[in-house]
């Protein structure tokens, strides 16, 4: 439990640098948190809308309106946490909305035939094939971690799964800081060798099931 | 790719830089794409190890919600956008040639002899080339199919002085069209019933009708007449 807490605090942590940044100003930092948590966000959005167009927009809106209220987030939780409930609601309310819009579109003289025969090109992206491709993706990256030197693996391992910082595992493993750092990216840099061409693969794949639909 | 910068952003996602160094590479990241890309491999990578979803890898909505935040011409859009603001701005020129060069030939010869009409289909041709040939007009024509994964296949003009757009969708071969005309004509294909609503575009070169007709849904036409994000009370 208590190092559950530990790694809720340190990724906590590691988004603040760039939340802060991003608060005074600096585009660039929230840029980084958009290229970080754009597929989870619409995932979530997802989960309401459906038509993954429509869950792209309210992701964006989403992110819009989290860098627009940067100074209102307290820090009390997670950057993800803060950003997931606007997600939430941003997605309620388009729900909301389009129920209102759809009683105005049922008067509209060329909408209503085309609706009928509306199919939208890319379903919610829990496709077998995309299960597949994320599973073996997966596969990978815990078969490249396992096929580290322990002394990289120890160092991933600790700051992945058990969250501690990197003087933590300094302590731990009694290395320098700038060793544990240097293992870790070393650690990172292999599994990211692996996964590049999979990345690939994985977009063809949903990209071939798109072209079926 | 430098391993010092790849090595900093790998600490940067673990919280582990200085105020120093997370400037430094934010400055070298905002006009890379390769290291977004990597930066994007990196929250793969622990979004894997942590057996959090990996689907829907394949979206980015970076650029458009940059767009929408005003960043557009920050370094940020550089390297995303470049290929084809490249290829825009090479139909642009084009088709702005093209215009011109039609445009002198109505002139030079028959000049005294061009009915009002013509001549204000050639004046809006120039006005439209100009138009669309501005680095802004990119950004609308960019922004209008952001997010979408068509493809640009030509842009012409018409007699009177429209321009038209037309994208393919590669993944189950739909077109479109995106029309732009002078407001004071005749909007095109009112009557057609792929004709969809119609958004407007203010340049400094005149007001001009933005319109979608084709092969994909009424969503999908409202959603790029949204992406250009002009609306009749902006012109007011």
């Amino acid at each position: 439990m208590a190092m559950s807490n530990q790694m809720k605090k340190n990724n906590k942590d590691a988004d603040l640098v760039l939340v802060r940044r991003a608060r005074r100003g600096d585009y660039r930092s929230f840029d980084l948190l958009v290229l970080k948590y754009q597929s989870r966000l619409i995932g979530v959005a997802i989960k309401f809308v459906k038509d993954p167009h429509i869950a792209e927009d309210i992701a964006q809106e989403s992110f819009i309106k989290a860098y627009n209220s940067l100074q209102s987030f307290r820090e009390e939780s997670a950057f993800f946490t803060w950003l997931y409930r606007i997600a939430v609601n941003t997605a309620k309310n388009y729900l909301t909305s389009k129920k209102r819009k759809n009683e105005f579109l049922e008067s509209e003289v060329f909408s209503s035939e085309e609706l009928k025969n509306e199919v939208f090109d890319i379903p919610g992206g829990d496709s077998p094939e995309e299960i597949l491709a994320a599973n073996k993706l997966r596969d990978t990256i815990f078969e490249s971690l396992s096929n580290l030197s322990e002394d990289i693996r120890t160092a991933i391992t600790l700051r992945e799964f058990e969250g501690l910082s990197y003087e933590e595992i300094s302590g731990v493993t009694g290395c320098p800081i700038g060793t544990v750092r240097s293992r870790i990216f070393r650690g990172r840099q292999v599994i990211q060798e692996k996964i590049a061409p999979l990345m690939q693969d994985f977009q063809s794949k949903v990209t071939n099931k798109q072209e079926r639909i | 790719m430098n391993e010092s910068i790849k090595e900093r952003m790998s600490a940067l996602i673990d919280g582990e830089l200085s105020e120093f160094e997370v400037r430094r590479v934010l400055e070298e990241i905002e006009s890379n794409q390769e290291l977004r890309e990597y930066w994007t491999r990196l929250q793969i990578i622990r979004a894997g190890l942590k057996d959090e979803s990996l689907n829907l890898l394949d979206k980015d909505i970076s650029v458009r919600v940059a767009t929408e935040l005003g960043q557009a011409s920050k370094n940020v859009l550089k390297s995303n956008k470049s290929l084809l603001q490249n290829k825009l701005y090479l139909v642009s020129a084009t088709a702005f040639g093209v215009i011109l060069v039609l445009f002198i030939g109505f002139l030079t010869p028959f000049d005294s002899n061009l009915t009002p009409e013509e001549t204000f289909a050639s004046e809006a041709s120039k006005k439209i080339a100009e138009a669309i040939a501005s680095p802004e007009a990119i950004q609308v024509l960019d922004k209008a199919v952001s997010g979408m994964k068509v493809t640009l296949q030509e842009m012409n003009s018409a007699k009177k002085g429209q321009i038209y757009a037309n994208y393919k969708v590669p993944s189950n071969g739909k077109t479109f069209r995106v029309s732009l005309s002078p407001l004071s004509m005749s909007p095109p294909d009112l009557g057609n019933s792929d004709s969809a609503k119609l958004a407007y575009l203010k340049t400094k070169e005149g007001v001009f009708l933005v319109s979608v007709s084709g092969d994909i849904s009424p969503e999908k036409k409202a959603q790029i007449l949204r992406n250009v994000n002009f609306s009749l009370d902006k012109l007011k």
